[in-house]
C-alpha cells in the first residue's frame, strides 16, 4: 500500500502539532518549512514568569519540540519552499524546492562547529535555535553568508565534521504526491512603516515587543538598546498595528493585551523599582486568569486609557511621550527610558497566492479561510486563520488533524 | 397606541434637529470614533489650552450638542494643523469637521471679534498683514521688488462669498 | 485493562445543547453515551449523533477506574440505577448567564431587563420602542464582560437602532473586540448611530422611579455629565460556572479552576485537558467562549480520543513505575499523591494498581512512598535518571579550583533544558556543576537532597518548573514545600540552610539558569556575608 502523505505547510507550533497528531494516528505527514529551523515564532518566546508561571506558553512549545526531537515521529524538510501545486483526481502533486543552502538534519548532530566557524568570521550566516529542543539546532541564512559574498569557500562547510552542510548553486527539487494539505503558515509580526509617529526606527529606545522578546530570551532582561541599561521608566503602547482602519487592520490581535500585562508583571518582579505605564484603548480578556493579572497590573503599574500622541527624543536616550491625562484633564509629556510598541499579528503576505493555489478563501482581515467547496482536502490551522495564542494554536491544530484524518478515512 | 406614537413624534422631533444639522454639515463620520484619544493626545493646542479637546468636540457632535459647539469659543482655538486627522485610526476627517463647524459658526455670527477683524483685513488687503508704501520703501532698500498694496482678486472672491455668508 | 480488553466507548456529560454537538463529533470511537444532567431541548441539536444511549435527565452517582475502564453509576428519574463502563469521559458542561439586575439594585419589569431575557422576548420588549425613544445597554462595571456577550449587545444595539430608530446607547467599561469580525461589527453599529460610551474613572448611576428610569453618567471623553431616561434598559449578564461543575469535578477527580469554573489553572491543560488522562473538559464550562472556539474544542477532543484509542494498541514504552507488593503496607500515600489519579484501588486486589495509560512518569509516587515500594522500570534505552540514589553515588567533580561545587537536580521539563541550552551557548557558570536529570521536582526526595549534600559538594540546587506550569500539576509545589522542610530541619540541626537552593526556571531560559547558579555560587562563597566555604570567586568554569 502506498503511503498517504499529507503535506503540512509551516513548521511552527501549529504545523508541528498537526504533524504530531497525524503521526500518532498512523498517518504520514511531511512538514515543509521555508526557514532554517523548526518551531516558528513561538519557539523563541521568552519566559515571563514571576514567582509563578504567567502562561506565556513557551513551555508548551518546548514540550512539543522535545517530543519531536526525541521521537522523530514524522518527516520534515527545512529550507524548503513550495514552487508548484497541482491537483489531479484525488491527489495533489507538490513540487518542493530545498536550498540552495541547507543543513541535512539527518546527518547534523547539533555540534555547533558551523556556528562557531561563522561567528569567528564575524558573520551571522549560520543561525542558532532559541530552544535546545530544536533539531536541527542550526540553520543557514544564505543572505547573511559572508564567505560567498567574498567568493570564498564557506567556512561552515569545511568545519562540519559530518558533511551535513550543503551549498548548491540551484535548489534541489522534489515532487511529492499528497492526499491532503494542511496550511499552517502562521502570521507575520506588524512592523511600523518607515515614517511613524512613535519614532520607531529613528529613536533607538523605541522597540517592538518582538524585539523585547528576543532580548529577554537571549540575555534574560529587557534593556535599553542605546546603552544596555535597565530602564527605570517604561511605556507600553498597545494596539500598534491592530484595530486601525487606516492601515487596513480592522481587527484586534487578541494576544497583545495579555502579552503586555505579563511582560509588565515580569519586569516589575525582576526590578521592583521599574515604573511602567501602559497606554491602551481597551483591555481584552486573555485566558482564565484575566481578572487576577489585570488587577495585579492595576496595582503595580499605571494604566492610561488612550493612545499617546507624539514621541520626541530627549537627552540620554530618553523619549518624551505626550498623552491626555485624565486626572489633569490636559495633555502632558512624560519622559520614558524605553518605549515598547505592542505590535499586532498581520496576515502573511503570501496568503492571496496560497489561497489561489489551494482554492482557499481570504477573510476580511486578510487571513485564510477554508474553502466551502473542497473543505476537507485542504485544512487551515493556527494563526494563518487569524490571531490566536499558542494554546489556541495547539487546540486548533488538533482539530485540524482530526478533520484531516476524517477526510483520509472517508476518501 | 395613538398617544404612544404621538409621544414618539415629539421626542423624535427634538432628536431630528440635531440630526439634520449633522447631515447638512456632513458630520456623520464622527460616529466612527471608538475613543482611542489619539486626536487629543496629538493636539498641540490641548497642550496649551485644555479647553480645546478634539475628542470632546466629536463627542458633543455625536450627542447632538452641535449648537453648544457652534456657540463656543474653544472651537476657534483649532489651528488646523491636521495632526488629529492624519493619525485618526478610524479615518475621521477631524480637522475638516472643525473647519465645517467654524464655517457654520461664522455664518451664525458666532466668530470671535479677532477672527472677524482678521477677515476684514484680508478682504481689504488680500493679506493678513496689509502692505503699504512704507513696506515697499524698505523692500526697495533691500533690493527687493515692489509688491502690490491691494489685492482685487481676493476682494472679488469675498464679494460672492460674503453674500452666501449673510 | 485488568482483563486485557480495552473499552473504546465515550461518556459525554453535559447540561445543555452543546454536549449533543460534542457527542456528534466523536465518530471515531466504538460508542457514545450521553449523560445530560438536566432536561435539555433536543430540537436544539444541530447534528444528531449516532448515540448508543441517551440518559436524560440523569444523576451521576459514582465514578471510578482508569482510562479504558472508567466505571460510572447513574440514577435515572424513574429511580433505576445503571452501571456502565467507558473508555473515556468528556465533560461538556456549559456555564450559565445570570442576571446582574440585583447588583444594580433594580427589579426587572417591562422597561428593565437582562440581556438573556431580551434575547428570549425580543419582540415583546422592542414592540413599543420607536423613533425618539431611548434604549440603553450596560456592559460590565459589576462583573467581567466577555466578547461573546458583547457581540450580542453590539448586534442587538445595531438592530434596535436600525429597526426602531430609537436613540441607542451602550455604556461599557471595555470594548471586548478580541473575536473575529467583532471590531467591524462595532464600527457598523456605531455608523448606524449607536452611541458607545467608555468608562475608566466613573461608573453610571441607575435610578428607577415609578414613571421613568434614569441613567446618569459622566461621558469621560466629552467631559460632560449625561442624563438619559431610557424606555428600555438592558443589563449584560454575568457568566457563572455550571452549577453541576463542582459536584462533577469532585466525582471525577478533576481539578476545578478559578471561581468554580471547570479545569484547573495549569499551563499544560490547554483548553481541553484535565489532570486525568482520558478525561477532558470542553466548552463554556471553563469560562465563556465563542461558538467557533467551542466547536474547535469539540473537534480537538475527538482527536485526543482517537489518539488515545490508537495508543492502546501500542506497547507502553519508557520508564514506568512498578509496585513491589511485598513492601507495600497499603498506606495509600501514593494513591493520594498521584497528580494524575493514575493509581486505583480495586476490590480483591491486594495493592494499589498503577494504570500505564494514565501514568505520566513524574515519579511523585516513588518519592512519596514511605516504604520505597515503588520503583521505576528502566527502559531499554538505559535511561537511568529515575534512580537518583545511584546517580548521586556517581557524581564526579573535577578539580574544583576556586569555585564551589554544586549538585543540581534539574527537572527534565524545564531546568535540564535550560542547562543544556546554556551549555550549547557556551554560557559561563561560576561553579562546577553536576546536573542530575530528574523527571519532576516532585520526584526529589528529602533524603536525596541530604545525601547529595553529604557527597562532598558545597551546595545543592533543586531547579523545577514554575508552579502552575508543572507538567505533574503539583510536582513543583510539593518540591518547594519539601525543600523548605529540609532547610528547616537543617537549621534545627545547626547546619546552614544556605547550602540548599530551590529555584524555578523555564526550559528556554538559559540566562536565568546561569543567573540562578551564579548567584547561588556567590552565596556559597559568602557573597552575602555568610561564608560557607573558604576562598573567593575564582576563574569559573564553562557550563560544558
Amino acid at each position: 500500500m502506498q503511503k498517504e502523505v499529507i503535506i503540512v505547510i509551516g513548521g511552527g507550533i501549529t504545523g508541528l502539532t498537526v504533524a504530531l497528531e497525524l503521526a500518532h494516528l498512523g498517518k504520514h505527514p511531511l512538514v515543509v518549512e521555508r526557514g532554517p529551523l523548526l518551531g516558528g515564532r513561538s519557539a523563541s518566546l521568552p519566559c515571563k514568569a514571576t514567582d509563578r508561571c504567567l502562561k506565556c506558553n513557551n513551555c508548551l512549545v518546548e514540550d512539543t519540540l522535545r517530543q519531536i526531537k526525541y521521537d522523530s515521529p514524522f518527516e520534515f524538510m527545512t529550507h524548503t519552499t513550495i514552487s508548484d501545486i497541482r491537483r489531479e483526481a484525488e491527489s495533489w502533486y507538490v513540487t518542493l524546492e530545498t536550498g540552495p543552502f541547507f543543513i541535512d538534519w539527518e546527518k547534523c548532530t547539533d555540534c555547533g562547529a558551523c556556528y562557531e566557524a561563522c561567528a569567528r568570521l564575524g558573520a551571522s550566516g549560520v543561525v542558532r535555535g532559541a530552544s535546545i529542543n530544536q533539531h536541527p539546532f542550526f540553520g543557514i541564512d544564505q543572505k547573511a553568508c559572508s564567505c560567498l559574498q567574498k567568493g570564498a569557500d564557506p567556512a561552515c562547510v569545511k568545519e562540519c565534521p559530518e558533511g551535513a552542510i550543503n551549498i548548491l548553486t540551484r535548489p534541489q527539487t522534489r515532487q511529492v504526491k499528497a492526499h491532503g494539505i494542511v496550511v499552517a503558515t502562521g502570521y507575520t509580526p506588524y512592523v511600523p512603516p518607515e515614517k511613524n509617529r512613535f519614532g520607531y526606527g529613528r529613536l533607538p529606545n523605541v522597540i517592538t515587543t518582538q524585539e523585547a522578546d528576543e532580548m529577554l530570551r537571549e540575555s534574560g532582561a529587557v534593556t535599553r538598546p542605546s546603552d544596555g541599561r535597565v530602564p527605570q521608566r517604561v511605556a507600553f503602547v498597545q494596539c500598534v498595528g491592530s484595530r486601525d482602519r487606516r492601515i487596513g487592520r480592522e481587527y484586534c490581535s487578541r494576544i497583545c493585551c495579555g502579552y503586555s500585562l505579563r511582560l509588565a508583571l515580569h519586569m516589575i518582579h525582576k526590578y521592583p523599582d521599574v515604573d511602567i505605564t501602559i497606554f491602551y484603548m481597551d483591555i481584552q480578556n486573555f485566558g482564565k486568569d484575566f481578572e487576577k493579572y489585570y488587577s495585579e497590573v492595576k496595582d503595580k503599574a499605571k494604566l492610561v486609557r488612550g493612545l499617546p500622541g507624539d514621541f520626541y527624543a530627549l537627552d540620554e536616550g530618553k523619549i518624551s511621550v505626550s498623552y491626555f491625562s485624565e486626572e489633569q484633564q490636559k495633555n502632558v509629556a512624560q519622559p520614558f527610558d524605553l518605549v515598547l510598541l505592542t505590535i499586532g499579528l498581520s496576515p502573511q503576505e503570501e496568503n492571496p497566492d496560497l489561497a489561489n493555489m489551494l482554492g482557499l478563501g481570504i477573510n476580511e482581515d486578510g487571513f485564510l479561510r477554508p474553502s466551502q467547496a473542497d473543505a476537507s482536502a485542504v485544512v487551515v490551522a493556527g494563526t494563518a486563520r487569524g490571531p490566536m495564542d499558542v494554546a489556541e494554536c495547539i487546540c486548533d491544530a488538533k482539530s485540524a488533524a482530526f478533520k484531516m484524518a476524517n477526510f483520509l478515512e472517508g476518501s | 397606541m395613538n398617544s404612544e406614537s404621538g409621544k414618539h413624534r415629539v421626542r423624535a422631533k427634538l432628536e431630528t434637529r440635531a440630526q439634520e444639522l449633522t447631515e447638512r454639515l456632513e458630520l456623520q463620520s464622527v460616529r466612527s470614533c471608538y475613543i482611542c484619544r489619539t486626536c487629543t493626545s496629538s493636539c498641540p493646542v490641548t497642550f496649551i489650552d485644555p479647553r480645546f479637546n478634539p475628542l470632546a468636540i466629536l463627542r458633543m457632535v455625536l450627542y447632538g450638542k452641535i449648537e453648544e459647539v457652534l456657540n463656543s469659543d474653544f472651537l476657534w482655538l483649532c489651528t488646523s494643523c491636521y495632526s488629529c486627522q492624519e493619525r485618526c485610526p478610524q479615518e475621521i476627517p477631524i480637522a475638516d469637521i472643525m473647519t465645517k463647524l467654524k464655517n457654520k459658526a461664522f455664518k451664525l455670527g458666532n466668530a470671535p471679534v479677532g477672527v472677524r477683524a482678521q477677515m476684514d483685513i484680508i478682504k481689504k488687503a488680500g493679506r493678513t498683514y496689509p502692505l503699504d508704501d512704507f513696506d515697499n520703501k524698505k523692500r526697495a532698500k533691500a533690493g527687493l521688488p515692489e509688491l502690490p498694496t491691494s489685492c482685487d482678486v481676493v476682494k472679488t472672491l469675498f464679494e460672492s462669498e460674503t453674500e452666501s455668508l449673510k | 485493562m485488568t482483563d486485557g480488553r480495552v473499552n473504546r466507548s465515550v461518556l459525554v456529560v453535559g447540561n445543555g445543547p452543546y454536549c449533543f454537538k460534542v457527542a456528534g463529533e466523536l465518530a471515531s470511537v466504538d460508542s457514545v453515551s450521553l449523560a445530560v444532567l438536566r432536561e435539555a431541548r433536543l430540537d436544539e441539536m444541530e447534528q444528531k449523533p449516532n448515540l448508543v444511549e441517551l440518559l436524560m435527565p440523569v444523576e451521576l452517582l459514582g465514578f471510578s477506574g482508569q482510562p479504558g475502564e472508567f466505571r460510572a453509576v447513574f440514577r435515572q428519574t424513574n429511580g433505576s440505577h445503571a452501571e456502565r463502563t467507558y473508555g473515556f469521559v468528556v465533560v461538556a458542561l456549559e456555564s450559565e448567564w445570570i442576571s446582574t439586575l440585583n447588583k444594580w439594585s433594580v427589579v426587572e419589569d417591562s422597561r428593565i431587563t437582562s440581556l438573556s431575557k431580551l434575547e428570549k422576548y425580543v419582540n415583546e420588549y422592542l414592540g413599543n420602542i420607536g423613533p425618539g425613544d431611548k434604549v440603553v445597554f450596560i456592559s460590565g462595571f459589576k462583573q467581567d464582560s466577555y466578547p461573546v456577550s458583547q457581540e450580542k449587545i453590539v448586534n442587538f444595539a445595531a438592530a434596535v437602532r436600525e429597526k426602531t430608530g430609537a436613540a441607542t446607547y451602550v455604556l461599557m467599561e471595555q470594548f471586548k473586540v478580541a473575536q473575529e469580525g467583532l471590531e467591524r461589527a462595532f464600527r457598523l453599529a456605531r455608523e448606524l448611530g449607536v452611541v458607545f460610551v467608555k468608562f475608566s474613572q466613573t461608573i453610571p448611576e441607575v435610578r428607577v422611579g415609578p414613571k421613568e428610569c434614569t441613567v446618569q453618567y459622566m461621558d469621560e471623553a466629552m467631559g460632560q455629565a449625561v442624563n438619559i431616561s431610557p424606555q428600555l434598559l438592558i443589563f449584560e449578564d454575568e457568566a457563572c460556572p455550571p452549577p453541576e461543575g463542582r459536584y462533577i469535578s469532585d466525582l471525577l477527580g478533576i481539578n476545578l479552576g478559578n471561581q468554580g469554573f471547570l479545569q484547573g489553572d495549569f499551563l499544560f491543560n490547554l483548553p481541553i485537558y484535565t489532570n486525568r488522562t482520558g478525561i477532558f473538559v470542553v466548552g463554556s464550562g471553563k469560562g465563556p467562549i465563542s461558538e467557533r472556539e467551542a466547536e474547535r474544542e469539540a473537534e480537538a477532543v475527538a482527536e485526543e480520543v482517537a489518539k488515545l484509542v490508537c495508543s492502546f494498541d501500542k506497547e507502553v514504552v519508557g520508564p514506568f513505575p512498578t509496585l513491589n507488593e511485598n513492601e507495600c503496607i497499603h498506606c495509600l500515600t501514593c494513591y493520594r499523591s498521584c497528580p494524575h489519579k493514575a493509581i486505583s484501588l480495586y476490590p480483591g486486589q491486594r495493592s494499589p494498581q498503577i494504570s500505564p495509560v494514565a501514568c505520566r512518569g513524574c515519579g511523585i509516587c516513588v518519592e512519596s512512598c514511605p516504604r520505597r515500594a515503588i520503583d521505576f522500570e528502566h527502559g531499554e534505552s538505559g535511561i537511568s535518571y529515575y534512580d537518583i540514589d545511584k546517580e548521586i553515588d556517581h557524581i564526579v567533580y573535577e578539580d574544583s579550583r576556586d569555585v564551589p561545587r554544586i549538585a543540581v537536580f534539574a527537572c527534565v521539563n524545564s531546568a535540564y533544558d535550560a542547562y543544556l541550552l546554556a551549555k550549547s551557548r557556551g554560557d559561563r557558570l561560576q561553579a562546577r556543576c553536576s546536573v542530575l536529570k530528574v523527571p519532576c521536582g516532585g520526584r526529589v526526595e528529602a533524603a536525596a537532597v541530604i545525601k547529595a549534600l553529604g557527597s562532598g559538594v558545597d551546595g545543592v540546587a533543586i531547579l523545577t518548573c514554575h508552579e502552575n506550569s508543572c507538567k505533574s500539576v503539583h510536582g513543583a509545589s510539593r518540591c518547594r514545600k519539601r525543600i523548605a522542610a529540609v532547610k528547616e530541619m537543617m537549621t534545627k540541626c545547626g547546619v546552614k540552610e544556605e547550602a540548599i537552593l530551590f529555584g524555578t526556571v523555564a526550559p528556554g531560559s538559559a540566562p536565568q539558569f546561569v543567573e540562578l547558579i551564579n548567584r547561588f555560587s556567590l552565596r556559597l562563597q559568602g557573597g552575602d556575608g555568610s561564608s560557607i566555604i573558604p576562598g573567593n570567586a575564582g576563574s569559573g568554569g564553562e557550563a560544558r
